[in-house]
């Protein structure tokens, strides 16, 4: 941050001279000079606090309508009491569990306007069907960056309606013997004949859409780019570094 | 019975978390306490209760479908393995066995098939429970009634049988949600190219290793070489000789035998959890799931609180985000990732994005609680007492719905920690000012376990007015071990007022109430105060610090007398090391743990540097030392934020917890030495950094995730 004159400020611990912040105000009087009896009376229109010994509970206290500002005391006066303390009222008073649960609003479910769609793609060899269709309620969330994986990409008409990330597709693995017999230490690994994933994309996106339309495709990636997904096909954005399931999914072993 | 969900981890939206949902085969309406339990003890005590999964469990959304299965147990099947069990080209069914069940899975035994297999129709059925059931899911768990061992994983599809351990699925969540390989070694030599998954490589230079950042330049690379190859083993560390503390499974180096080769291929550790199943996952694989879900978990530093929650002596850190809350634990240099809860505590406490956390230790165990207070997110206000649960987490104890008897909450209600009857248990004031048709005070004494009323006041104090825009502070005024109540209002009279208000322990009186000026100090409406016991005598004193309403700024010393304050030290300006500024922050500090109150100092607006300083009082005065711009390896900057702790332990309070949304710091003011009076400290006192956390707290053996 720069001063008023531009240029930059730092602080001398040195310096005897205070920094002066605004020239229209005034200084405060040394301390000999500031006793309990002098008091500055800022504001005469406004009220004083009064004495102490005058203030005592019991004594009906004013409500502070003239000191609300814009407030008009009609609006002030509409501001109930609390119940006197020591009336018996609606509180439970067990505080203990177990408790039923906190009560949300009644509209609570209701204020997101926000829905998406759910395709289940089932396939192999790049040619995917969308064998599930089904609204979801609430935010989508889309990722920012490719990680190693797979990724899925849903298009129509040469627009991107979503993408998506899916860490593991493609091999079938059966836990290693538990014994340890020869031969069937680790994994009995297999590829999968078709495989399935599940893509999202914003409701409204796909409106007036059928599944049958869609261009989906599936991507495996192996050295994932540190760039963030841009609105271009995936296949255009990292030519190099994605690579389109034509064939079945790789089973990711030797 | 009908079949049914059941959400048991409740993080948020499925569209913006990970969603698992869990099926049961082979369970009939007889069997569903079996299936129920074997869910909770596989996922809620063992996945989500563990290392990395404990930690960002608020990324994940867990449901539980109960389908019932006409017949218990599943179907079963016996192969002729024809004396190659590990072939299944030449096996031939024997027998099957069909069974009623929801799913129609078929249980084999065999290793070559996977131990289990779908039946004709079982892929339509599991279509038809997730779309009944489930809003949306990324994984799914099925869970077979069947006592045989076996598992098989395929993709985002995991099925077990009921005896299967939680670290299993644990490995099988690192593939199917982490893209994790194998790490675990059989014979073979690889000569293929460099794989993609972030914790194998065929790579052996350390210049381009691609977990590099984690492998200290002491360490050897490569750390563990085959000398036999064929041996179908996982070498562990045998280049040199193995440093003292070195950990199996956290510390990162380059050991040969990976994704089912013996050479050839590379992991990062002796054995982690994609080779183990035990050992919590290494440092690669942690940080490609923290990479993968931190941004879904939706933690972030901003909701940053400190309390001792373990009753060792040292502040601990609380964090709280939407729904769920964190505990790390300080062990006096760094803190550690102790707990979470998502959505609820049990007794319960349903956390939402408005609650407010007050820390103390309300029933004098030596541990602070927490109480926790929400006027914003519920149809009425809440307010909960929770408690230490004897895991490192906490648990309700009591809570008060809309109201307690004398004291209806209110949207505005401000709470303050106080022992204000000296029985060594934090209790509570609480103020509303705007709310009512005139403000009210409460003392909510504590009980240890639970709060009441036992004193209100309604529109007056004794000596004192209330109004909508009184102040609050807390602090033992007359050292008779009680806090009494300070009230300071600058806005609502002709001019300001301070009122001391001493407390007998179940009401207050007056002590002194200052009109306008004290001594030595005429009050203003920006005046802000920091009560604290700056000469050590037991009675709390005050700071005054005023930067807005005159030509420059001034801080004040006031100590108490048990009776009235008296000015000990004004500094108009300049306190010595220190130019004040308009827009000075203050923190309450004890940085040599003599007793004595001091301050931190923060300014990030005046200067075209931010400075953090130390202003260090020998009772009758300051002396100041800062660090400007940096503090170690923090870049000072507006959106800081600090909390006063004492993350060391030991008598002083120097420690600042500073954060803002995606930075964590442990700060200390370091001790300047003795203190000489004529001559000064025998050494600088200074901030500096201790830690420093990105994103996420975890406390790599080297390197970072930055």
């Amino acid at each position: 941050m720069k001063n008023h004159n531009g240029t930059e400020k730092r602080m001398d611990p040195e310096s005897r001279e205070p920094v002066t912040e605004d020239r229209e105000l005034p200084s405060m009087p040394a301390p000999p000079r500031i006793t309990e009896t002098a008091v500055e009376d800022e504001e005469a229109e406004r009220a004083r606090m009064s004495p102490t010994e005058d203030i005592r509970e019991g004594r009906e206290p004013s409500p502070p309508e003239e000191q609300r500002g814009r407030e008009s005391q009609e609006e002030a006066r509409k501001r109930e009491r609390m119940r006197p303390h020591g009336e018996a009222g609606a509180e439970r008073t067990d505080a203990r569990p177990p408790l039923d649960d906190q009560k949300a609003p009644e509209n609570e479910q209701e204020t997101s306007q926000e829905r998406y769609v759910q395709l289940r793609v089932v396939g192999s060899e790049g040619r995917w069907r969308v064998e599930g269709r089904k609204e979801v309620a609430g935010p989508l969330a889309v990722p920012d960056r490719l990680r190693h994986g797979w990724a899925w990409e849903v298009r129509y008409g040469g627009d991107r309606l979503g993408v998506g990330l899916v860490a593991d597709l493609g091999t079938i693995r059966g836990f290693p013997d538990p014994e340890g017999r020869p031969g069937l230490e680790g994994h009995h690994l297999a590829e999968a004949r078709e495989i399935e994933f599940v893509a999202r994309i914003p409701a409204g996106a796909m409106r007036d859409i059928e599944a049958e339309e869609l261009e989906i495709e599936l991507y495996s990636i192996e050295d994932p780019p540190a760039e963030a997904i841009g609105p271009q096909p995936l296949g255009e954005q990292f030519p190099d570094r994605v690579r389109r399931v034509s064939g079945r999914p790789e089973s990711r072993q030797d | 019975m009908p079949d049914s969900v059941t959400q048991i981890l409740k993080s948020g939206p499925p569209g913006v978390k990970t969603n698992i949902a869990v099926l049961g085969d082979g369970f009939t309406e007889d069997d569903q306490s079996i299936y129920n339990n074997r869910v909770r003890e596989l996922l809620i005590e063992g996945v989500f209760a563990n290392d990395y999964f404990h930690e960002d469990m608020q990324a994940f959304n867990v449901y539980r479908v109960n389908l019932i299965s006409n017949e218990s147990g599943v179907s079963q099947r016996i192969y002729d393995e024809k004396g190659t069990p590990s072939d299944a080209s030449d096996d031939e069914i024997v027998s099957t066995d069909l069974r009623d069940t929801a799913l129609g899975y078929i249980y084999s035994g065999s290793w070559a098939h996977c131990w289990m297999e779908p039946g004709q129709d079982s892929g339509q059925k599991i279509h038809d429970a997730l779309d009944t059931w489930v809003p949306d899911y990324d994984f799914v768990l099925i869970i077979l009634n069947e006592t045989g061992f076996g598992g098989c994983a395929s993709g985002t599809r995991l099925v077990v049988t009921r005896g299967s351990e939680w670290t299993v699925t644990a490995h099988e969540f690192g593939h199917g949600l982490g893209g994790l390989a194998d790490e675990y070694c059989r014979p073979g030599t690889y000569s293929g190219s460099e794989p993609g998954a972030v914790n194998v490589t065929a790579n052996s230079d350390f210049e381009t290793l691609k977990w590099r950042r984690f492998v200290h330049p002491a360490t050897p690379v490569p750390t563990g070489v085959n000398a036999n190859p064929g041996n179908g083993g996982c070498t562990n560390y045998n280049q040199g000789t193995k440093p003292a503390g070195w950990s199996s499974s956290s510390s990162a180096g380059l050991f040969e035998g990976a994704r089912y080769r013996d050479s050839g291929l590379y992991r990062p550790v002796e054995n982690c959890r994609m080779r183990g199943n035990s050992p919590p996952f290494c440092p690669v694989c942690y940080t490609e799931f923290k990479e993968r879900y931190h941004p879904t978990s939706g933690h972030s530093f901003s909701k940053c609180y400190a309390g001792d929650f373990n009753g060792d002596g040292r502040d601990d850190l609380l964090v709280h985000t939407d729904n769920g809350i964190q505990i790390f634990r300080s062990d006096g240099a760094q803190l550690d990732h102790v707990f979470s809860a998502v959505e609820r505590v049990p007794g319960s406490w349903q956390f939402r994005s408005g609650d407010r956390f007050f820390i103390g230790d309300f029933n004098g165990d030596g541990k602070d609680e927490v109480v926790v207070y929400n006027s914003t997110n519920w149809i009425m206000e809440y307010l909960g007492l929770l408690v230490d649960d004897g895991s490192d987490g906490l648990r309700l104890i009591a809570r008060y719905d809309n109201s307690m008897p004398g004291w209806q909450f209110e949207r505005h209600d401000r709470f303050y920690v106080a022992d204000f009857d000296g029985d060594g248990r934090k209790d509570l004031i609480v103020f509303n000012g705007p709310d009512w048709v005139f403000p009210y005070v409460g003392m909510l004494r504590s009980a240890g376990s639970g709060f009441s009323v036992v004193r209100r006041y309604d529109g007056v104090m004794p000596g004192w007015q209330m109004r909508p825009g009184d102040r609050h502070y807390v602090g033992d005024f007359t050292g008779d071990g009680r806090d009494d109540l300070w009230v300071f209002n600058g806005n609502d009279w002709a001019f300001p007022y301070l009122g001391i208000l001493r407390s007998n322990g179940t009401s207050v009186s007056m002590s002194h109430r200052y009109d306008g000026v004290m001594p030595g100090w005429q009050m203003r409406p920006g005046d802000r105060h920091y009560v604290g016991d700056f000469d050590a005598d037991g009675r709390s004193d005050l700071y005054v610090f005023n930067g807005h309403d005159w030509a420059i700024a001034y801080l004040g010393m006031l100590a108490s007398t048990g009776s009235a304050l008296g000015m000990v030290e004004r500094y108009d300006g300049n306190a010595p090391g220190w130019q004040m500024r308009r827009h000075d922050l203050h923190f309450l500090a004890d940085f040599y743990g003599d007793g004595k109150a001091e301050l931190w100092v923060y300014n990030h607006q005046d200067w075209s540097d931010e400075y953090l300083g130390m202003m260090v009082t020998n009772g009758t005065g300051l002396t100041c030392a800062w660090e400007r711009d940096w503090v170690g390896e923090w870049n000072l900057g507006a959106v800081d934020r600090f909390v006063p702790c004492n993350y060391e332990g030991g008598p002083a309070r120097r420690g600042l917890f500073v954060h803002n949304q995606n930075w964590f710091g442990l700060i200390r003011g370091r001790h300047g030495g003795d203190f000489t009076p004529g001559v000064g400290f025998s050494a600088p006192h200074k901030p500096e950094l201790q830690r420093i956390y990105h994103r996420w707290i975890h406390n790599y053996r080297y390197g970072r995730n930055w």
